[in-house]
């Protein structure tokens, strides 16, 4: 009894492990996910302004409680969609990426998935919705279609987001 | 092994003294006679030193060590300062730091520092020969010291020729090895100070044998290392120490009084030749003189002890009934004895035993179920008490004159403040002990416990270097031990009042310790005497009548007394003239006739006295009265004529009579003994020693009937009284005997709150908990922007609802009252929270001096092997300013230091051939200007000559000829700024490569600070930085442009100007403005930034003129919107690279404003109008903005 009990603590355990809670959102048709742990919060139409001379894809920045935290237009940054089909009221996910708090709007946040991990696959070899694999963590196939998992570091790479804004800028 | 838990606190506290060491160094270079200075960095690194041994940090503390050695050689001067030295010093504290660096970075010691600990010790070890006459080690250092080119070597030779001292020939061959010597000296270093204690105590002690015996085996130790070490004098000279140890043991036993002065001088023949052995101890301090006259005053007791001795052995059976004959006949002859009571008095014995016997007073009493009379006199009597107190002193003060040590300008303070209050605290404790050991309790455990606490007096004042105070507190460590020993050995003991004097003496000498502690003293035995005593003696004086009467019937000697009483009297007198108590001295007048009537119980009392005196702890003296007696009685009539040995008998009786009196006064009233207690006190203190055993046993007998016969008494209303008494004798001899407590246990209270004022404190708090506080300060700050806004809002609201809805302005009162409220409430949560925002603020500032202090040693260092003389000046080291500020005006700084000392200040020669004096001045100077602080560093150097910064200029490309021909001096010497630009024909080590002035401009404007350069050829230059005084709230203008607000920091704000379009002219495609004969050009935010501003008349125009320090321009926005404080939100470093954006600030309505950074702005600007016409300046957000306006691009 005891034993079958500890066992059943340990497959707890190890499906804990395993298992990886995502916050899925979409942006156009698309569906990715982020790692629950990252998602600070999640808030709707704060008042965003602009900061010129930035990168195109920064939307500028929102008082959040008394912290300035940069918004970035997720669409422009993956370079998605070039159809200008933002809505209104989106939605801004609000991550902590190795403590830099950044504010990311989405088209829509769906709901909290649950997936196994080695269910994850390597992001492949082409190109997934035209968007570069390097910001790609990974895919996973959530039955109603693909999910994205979305490397948030890179996507924040602070190089990057200078050099882009100098090939801007020139 | 390091204790890595310790680790980060002795960095920062290492740090810290290092810091201080290097100040001090540098001005020790300056003045070698700074003894102060030197004591500064001796305390530094013997601080260092000591942490360093505790946290188990090896070669800081080897390497601190060896420099403490040296220091303290140069303090006693025994080693001459000069360049060798203080280079040796500076280059050991440089090893220091790097370690304490190193710790810091890897927690391990990288850096060797066996070659510095190397040449210290040759220093110091070359040195201490000459002192250090048995030094065999050294003589050979010496010897590689003087061919190692070392100059002090040399001085050693003549003072080893001046050392007297007998074992200077002590032939010092080389073949021992320093370990060994190292050994031998420690050896030395501990049996010296127990020799040393032990031959105070000696004159002191009553158990001389043991003592000696002790001192013996000491030296026999001492001996067999002198002889190991191959040092025969020495042993030699151990031997006849030794032999003269034994023969006085010899003389001891077989009853005789040896001549102990030979104790001192062998021990003062060793620390003449080893002065090391008596660190910590004074050889000043008059040993031997205590000897000296121990020796004359045991001869002096011994001979009374023996006329005691006879005397008494006549009246051994004596009895209350019987006693007053004997007593009679020996009284007649105490008037003559009267004049040498003042010869013996004088004695030290006689002192301490007086002092022991004020004691054991008052401890005895109860125990002997005896109403407390003796207790009376420590107590009651309050200035009485004190000159016995002096007087008792007289032994401590000659041996060890306790001198006020305490002076500030050569002390640390805060070390004073910290010995203060351990002294204190230690002193207190010691009063607490004595309430408690007069309160009953296991006496041998407080006394130890009072010792403990000298002890650690003692060593605190040892390590403050105070000399006196810790002999002082050594013999009374001694004197402590020897009580102890007498309660271990079933003798009952008491020295509360001799305690109460050690704390007493300590308090005089040290009255800051507790200015109002003795005050409470004072006038809480004032208040004793008048209120307490008066009215209690009154009563009890009455009371005495009725009792003496009894006694009085059997008194046949109150008239033989009466001569004495009348002396009392007088003594009385003056007592309460001092007191300036008129009631009480009639009370006391009044109990001094009665107890003339009361003599007739003189020979109980007497006995009793005797018996006390022989139950007294003070064993050591009457056990060396005893031992001395028989010598007395046999010797010591070749000293004393007999006749003088009855006049001190004759005297010690005559005053027991009148104690005895008192004690039956005092049954009651204690008034007698109150009124003669000084008399009394040195009478019977002058006949404790030669008090008998003989004298004891009929002294019980007597005790006993004395409380029988009180019983008996207790029949009448006094009963009570009696009874209280006798039964209850320790409750009221308690009350007594508290007096001097109470008074005490009030400065105690009272020294509580005393304690905090004059110990400034300081902890070190983590800086992030501070920055969060200062987050959290600026937090509150919008949100009382917030509350103004609401409360606005509230107004306009209520005016809308007036004006639109029709309703009645009384129906709307209530809301008029509450905004109006609202609003008072706003006011009030804006003047808290601006306090509490300074607040925080200073919590973060901190005095520039910690950044000064930097600075004298790297203008040493620059000024190292050249040849220049450069005096550096710091002014205004108190000025405060934020931490951060602080550490990045750091940098700067330096370069600016090192431009002025390289390249500004001539050489020797040059400034000699141009007429100025040989030394250059750098001046440093802060001070505050209004929200800021300003940095000035002149020099009287050669200037900046303009027309080279034109030849570089153009040299380097930086500005085009027509240009720098415009450009007034004052604009070209900012061109020093310009990164890349110097002046110097080539790079030397530490400047020139133009890079320095860029740095400073750099990072000076992060600060939103500014740089001004003033300069006079052949002058001088000034630099003059302004910085605000914080970073996390600054003031700044807000502007408008388009829909946007934006903030400008307000040290970057000259003026605002309003222009009209047709003041704008175009020069080479820039737009300028003519402003006071000048022509600065203008450029607009909305064009930089691509804001839409629809619909805004461009005829008239708003301009903020703002400075970058090199430069002036104009910044065109649509509406300025006032002054604000705002607090600095830290913006994504993407966000501010190259932006023109330093941060954002949040608004009192939640909005973001972003905060311009000025220099950057302009760099923008500038590369924007470098950008030609038809180049695309995409890249900014706003395309359609864009697109409209790309021709118009600024220029």
């Amino acid at each position: 009894m005891a034993d079958t009990f500890a066992a059943d603590k340990v497959t707890d355990q190890e499906e804990k492990e395993q298992l990886m809670q995502l916050v899925g959102f979409t942006i156009g048709n698309e569906q990715f996910g982020v790692d629950i742990l990252m998602v600070q919060e999640i808030i709707r139409s704060a008042p965003i302004t602009s900061v010129p001379n930035s990168p195109d894809f920064i939307e500028g920045v929102i008082n959040l409680r008394g912290n300035i935290i940069p918004v970035i237009e997720l669409r422009k940054r993956l370079n998605l969609f070039r159809e200008e089909t933002a809505s209104k009221d989106a939605w801004i996910l609000i991550l902590d990426i190795n403590s830099r708090v950044t504010g990311f709007i989405v088209d829509s946040v769906t709901r909290v998935l649950k997936i196994m991990e080695n269910t994850i696959e390597p992001p492949p070899e082409v190109v997934v919705a035209g968007l570069a694999n390097q910001y790609i963590r990974g895919v996973c196939d959530i039955g109603e279609g693909l999910l994205i998992m979305l490397d948030f570091n890179s996507i924040l790479l602070a190089d990057e987001l200078k050099q882009l804004k100098s090939i801007e800028g020139a | 092994m390091i204790d890595a838990s310790m680790l980060p606190d002795f960095i920062v506290e290492a740090a810290e003294h290092l810091e201080e060491m290097e100040t001090s160094l540098l001005q020790l270079e300056q003045d070698y006679e700074g003894k102060e200075i030197l004591d500064e960095i001796f305390r530094s690194i013997h601080t260092i030193k000591g942490a360093a041994q505790f946290v188990g940090i090896e070669r800081v503390s080897e390497l601190s060590h060896k420099l403490e050695n040296l220091l303290d050689l140069i303090r006693k001067d025994d080693i001459a300062l000069n360049t060798a030295i203080t280079d040796l010093l500076i280059a050991g504290k440089d090893r220091l730091t790097q370690l304490v660096d190193e710790l810091e970075r890897t927690q391990t010691e990288k850096t060797e520092v066996a070659d510095l600990v190397e040449q210290v010790r040759r220093v110091v070890e070359g040195d201490e020969m000459p002192i250090d006459t048995v030094d065999t080690v050294d003589s050979v250092d010496t010897a590689d010291a003087t061919d190692s080119t070392d100059p002090l070597s040399q001085q050693e030779a003549p003072l080893e020729a001046e050392q007297p001292a007998l074992l200077a020939e002590e032939s010092m061959s080389d073949e021992y090895d320093e370990e060994l010597y190292d050994i031998f000296l420690q050896q030395l270093k501990e049996n010296i100070p127990f020799l040393y204690a032990q031959t105070v105590e000696l004159s002191i002690s009553v158990d001389k044998q043991d003592v000696l015996y002790r001192c013996s085996d000491s030296i026999k130790s001492l001996k067999s290392s002198a002889n190991y070490m191959g040092y025969d004098k020495l042993t030699q000279h151990y031997s006849n120490w030794q032999h003269a140890i034994e023969n006085a043991v010899e003389q001891l036993s077989s009853g005789k009084m040896p001549n102990l002065s030979f104790m001192q001088d062998y021990l003062d023949e060793i620390i003449r030749s080893f002065p090391q052995a008596m660190e910590g101890y004074s050889h000043d301090d008059a040993e031997e003189g205590l000897d000296e006259s121990h020796e004359d005053d045991t001869q002096d007791v011994a001979s009374i002890t023996s006329a005691l001795d006879s005397i008494f052995s006549g009246e051994e059976p004596a009895t209350v009934s019987d006693s007053p004959v004997d007593i009679d006949s020996q009284e007649e002859t105490y008037d003559e004895a009267s004049h040498l009571e003042e010869e013996a008095s004088q004695g030290i014995d006689l002192d301490r035993a007086l002092d022991s016997i004020f004691s054991d007073e008052n401890s005895e009493a109860p125990d002997a179920g005896k109403p407390s009379d003796f207790l009376s006199l420590d107590d009651d009597d309050a200035p009485g008490f004190e000159e016995k107190v002096k007087e008792k002193k007289i032994p401590e003060a000659e041996t060890v004159p306790l001198e006020y040590e305490l002076s500030g300008d050569e002390y640390d303070e805060e070390l004073i403040s910290i010995f203060l209050k351990k002294l204190k605290d230690d002193i207190e404790y010691i009063q607490a002990k004595i309430t408690e050991y007069m309160g009953g309790g296991d006496k041998r455990r407080i006394l130890e416990k009072c010792h403990d606490a000298i002890g650690r007096l003692a060593s605190s004042a040892n390590y403050m270097e105070y000399v006196s105070l810790t002999a002082f507190c050594e013999v009374w460590q001694n004197v402590i031990e020897g009580y102890i020993d007498d309660i271990s050995s079933g003798r009952a003991s008491g020295i509360d009042a001799g305690l109460q004097e050690f704390v007493d003496k300590i308090i005089k000498v040290y009255p800051e310790l507790t200015e109002d502690m003795q005050q409470d003293t004072l006038t809480g035995s004032a208040e004793f005497s008048q209120g307490n005593k008066v009215s209690a003696q009154t009563e009890e004086t009455e009371d005495a009548f009725s009792q003496d009467d009894n006694w009085v019937a059997s008194s046949s000697v109150s008239a033989t007394s009466a001569p004495e009483h009348t002396e009392n009297r007088q003594d009385v007198e003056q007592a309460a003239k001092n007191a300036e108590d008129k009631i009480l001295f009639d009370k006391l007048s009044t109990a001094l006739d009665n107890a003339d009537y009361a003599g007739n119980a003189s020979t109980s009392s007497l006995d009793s006295v005797i018996e006390e005196i022989m139950e007294s702890p003070d064993q050591k003296d009457l056990a060396a009265s005893k031992i001395f007696s028989e010598d007395a009685t046999s010797e010591g009539e070749g000293e004393h004529t007999p006749r003088s040995d009855a006049h001190l008998l004759d005297q010690l009786i005559a005053s027991n009579t009148e104690k005895e009196e008192d004690d039956h006064v005092g049954q009651v009233g204690q008034v007698g003994q109150v009124t003669k207690s000084e008399k009394i006190s040195k009478d019977v203190h002058q006949q404790d020693e030669p008090v008998t055993e003989e004298v004891v046993e009929p002294a019980g007998k007597v005790a006993e009937e004395i409380a029988e016969e009180s019983n008996k008494l207790a029949t009448s209303e006094e009963a009570e009284k009696v009874k209280e008494d006798q039964k209850n004798a320790q409750s009221e001899q308690a009350e007594e005997t508290e007096e001097p407590k109470k008074p005490k246990k009030s400065e105690i209270q009272e020294k509580n709150p005393a304690k905090k004022v004059p110990v400034r404190s300081s902890i070190r708090v983590d800086a992030e908990k501070i920055d969060y506080l200062m987050n959290q300060v600026g937090e509150l700050v919008v949100s009382r922007a917030y509350f103004a806004q609401l409360v606005n809002e509230m107004r306009s609201l209520e005016q809308e609802l007036l004006e639109s809805s029709g309703v009645l302005k009384s129906q709307l009162k209530p809301l008029h009252e509450f905004a109006f409220r609202l609003s008072e409430a706003g006011v009030h949560l804006g003047r808290v929270s601006n306090e509490l925002q300074e607040g925080v603020m200073k919590v973060r500032m901190l005095p520039i001096d910690q950044l000064f202090k930097r600075y004298p040693r790297l203008v040493r260092d620059l000024v190292h092997g050249t040849n220049k003389d450069i005096k550096l000046i710091t002014r205004g080291e108190e000025t405060e300013l934020d931490k951060m500020v602080i550490e990045s005006i750091s940098d700067p700084l330096i370069h600016i230091i090192r431009n002025s000392v390289d390249h500004g200040l001539e050489s020797i020669e040059e400034r000699l051939r141009k007429g100025k004096p040989a030394q250059g001045t750098l001046v440093l100077e802060a001070f505050h200007e209004s929200d800021h602080i300003v940095l000035e560093i002149t020099d009287d150097g050669r200037g900046i000559d303009s027309k080279r910064i034109k030849a570089k200029a153009l040299e380097k490309g930086l500005a085009r000829k027509e240009e720098l021909e415009r450009m007034p001096d004052q604009e070209l010497t900012r061109l020093i700024m310009l990164p890349g630009f110097s002046t110097a024909e080539k790079a030397t080590k530490t400047s020139g490569r133009g890079v320095g002035m860029d740095v400073v401009k750099k990072n000076i404007e992060k600060l939103n600070g500014t740089v001004e350069i003033a300069s006079e050829l052949g002058k001088g230059t000034q630099l003059r930085i302004k910085i605000p005084l914080t970073m996390a709230i600054i003031q700044a203008l807000m502007v408008r442009v388009g829909k946007e607000k934006f903030t400008i920091p307000l040290t970057t704000v000259e003026e605002t100007l309003r222009v009209f379009r047709n003041e704008i002219s175009e020069i080479e495609g820039v737009h300028v403005i003519h402003l006071r004969e000048n022509t600065m050009p203008i450029f607009q935010l909305s064009k930089i930034y691509n804001i839409d501003r629809q619909g805004i008349s461009e005829d008239k125009m708003f301009v903020v003129v703002v400075s970058t320090g090199t430069q002036e321009l104009g910044l065109v926005v649509d509406e300025l919107l006032g002054q604000e404080e705002v607090v600095i939100k830290p913006l994504a470093d993407y966000l501010r690279v190259e932006s023109g954006f330093g941060g954002a600030t949040i608004l009192g309505d939640g909005g973001i404003s972003l905060i311009l950074d000025i220099p950057e702005l302009v760099k923008i600007a500038k590369e924007n109008q470098i950008m030609k016409q038809g180049q695309r300046s995409s890249g900014f957000k706003r395309k359609k903005v864009h697109a409209a306006e790309t021709t118009e691009q600024v220029h």
